[in-house]
């Protein structure tokens, strides 16, 4: 690998990541954006990397101000550090746990939605956006209506709708950054999981986790997600499957691993070095030529049925916002298919849509 | 955007997504994917089911055994998604581990 291409690479794709501070735009959108047509594989590895963690920490951070912020910035960090040194780990004992607790995999995914929504501060709401969006994910994974699906999904869910900046309650880091590594590897072997359905097992082990525990489970998961297509043979993420799809050696899944951790120091300083705020009229603008951006993304990656797959997810997602439920619950869309799936349900749903 | 508004919309548009599925134009996805795109059935196991429309689709967590040009001869998909086309041969897979055959 030419150092040089290496050293540019790793800036564009931190420097990119500095968008989701300020811009609507989600990971998904950001890698369909910029690493579309990367041909070297170790290249693209080694983006993927620096875009995941830079925006990431970019995004994490933007929710926190003083104290709290410092206490987040060490979780993020540490959380990192803590999962790239279980790496090995994950290569060593998740394949063989792996392949055992495969066929009950379903039932502990089914488990943590039903957490999800039963501790919710809305649980009626909570169950409605969970299963509509079920239905709508069902629908569009499994019909081929638009192209780059997952991307429509997103961008409706989480683009399209951007929750204003809340701070949360930080609680120092301690023992949870040893925990993240486990909660992380757990969730790496759930089909559709994501950082969001671990908050049930992360509050049952530590009933005071706040901000920063969850920000290393983020950090901690994202890295061996990006690592799960080579350890367990499964991509659970956007991220993941490039990485795979590149060929890609472990040589470059270690640079990547080293590259992701600067460029999430470099996020980390230039949140330190920047304002949150860019004033209503500068933000507002921004915003718009975010969501600008985003619709263009959609139409021209996804097509127009994709546009209207967005504008279904957006529309889901502004239901649990207004009913004051969490928009997490908008990943239904990826936990009722992958729960469905084992039960047989597939087929009956795909008989009933075709009318057959 | 109030609560009633929110769901009604997405009513609309889960409407207008479910005839879209329903009009059995469902010949191709790039989406779905991944690889390899309209390979030959050679065999396949797993319950097949046919749309009145003429369309073929294969239970999801079968195993088909493909050819074609940009499938390896011979070569299996544990199957995730597989969406036939009209013609009810040519098909769309979404792989979920590739192996090729041994030689």
């Amino acid at each position: 690998m030419d150092p040089a291409q290496i050293l540019a690479f790793f800036a564009v794709a931190t420097v990119a990541g500095f968008a989701g501070r300020y811009l609507p735009l989600h990971f998904n959108a950001l890698l369909s954006l910029l690493a579309y047509g990367i041909k070297d594989g170790q290249l693209a590895c080694v983006f993927v990397f620096c875009l995941t963690f830079s925006c990431l920490a970019c995004s994490l951070l933007s929710l926190q101000e003083g104290k709290a912020k410092r206490e987040l910035e060490l979780a993020i960090a540490c959380g990192y550090a803590a999962c790239a040194t279980a790496i090995p780990l994950l290569f060593l004992a998740v394949p063989t746990i792996f392949s055992a607790a495969r066929p009950f995999l379903w039932v502990v995914l089914g488990l943590l939605c039903i957490a999800l929504v039963v501790r919710d501060s809305n649980p009626k709401a909570a169950a409605l956006v969970m299963a509509s969006s079920g239905v709508l994910g069902f629908l569009v994974l499994f019909f081929p209506l638009c192209d780059n699906a997952l991307l429509a999904l997103f961008s409706g869910f989480f683009g399209f709708s951007w929750d204003e900046h809340q701070a949360q309650e930080a609680h120092g880091l301690g023992l949870p950054v040893l925990l993240v590594p486990f909660i992380g590897m757990l969730l790496v072997m759930l089909p559709a999981a994501t950082p969001f359905l671990a908050q049930p097992a992360l509050s049952a082990a530590l009933p005071l986790a706040g901000a920063s525990q969850s920000a290393a489970l983020v950090v901690g998961k994202a890295l061996f997600d990006l690592c799960s297509a080579f350890a367990i043979g499964k991509a659970r993420s956007q991220g993941s499957a490039m990485v795979a799809d590149a060929g890609a050696g472990l040589q470059a899944v270690f640079l990547g691993i080293v590259l992701g951790f600067l460029s999430l120091l470099c996020a980390i300083a230039f949140c330190r070095a920047t304002a949150l705020n860019l004033g209503n009229k500068a933000q507002g603008a921004v915003t718009f030529a975010g969501r600008a951006v985003l619709v263009c993304l959609v139409v021209f990656s996804c097509g127009l049925w994709g546009l209207v797959v967005a504008a279904a997810a957006a529309a889901a997602s502004e239901y649990a916002a207004s009913s004051g439920t969490h928009r997490g619950m908008c990943l239904g869309s990826l936990y009722v298919p992958a729960i469905a799936y084992p039960l047989g349900l597939a087929p009956a749903f795909a008989r009933l849509a075709l009318g057959i | 955007m109030r609560p009633c508004t929110s769901l009604l919309l997405f009513a609309i548009c889960l409407a207008a997504l479910i005839l879209k599925a329903r009009s059995a134009d469902i010949a191709y996805s790039p989406a779905l994917a991944g690889l390899p795109q309209h390979a030959q059935v050679a065999s396949a196991s797993g319950t097949v089911y046919r749309s009145e429309k003429g369309g073929a689709m294969l239970c999801m967590g079968g195993c088909v055994r493909l050819y074609g040009s940009q499938a390896p001869n011979g070569s299996r998909a544990n199957v995730v998604g597989v969406w036939a086309g009209k013609d009810g041969n040519s098909i769309t897979v979404v792989r979920e581990s590739w192996t090729l055959p041994k030689s």
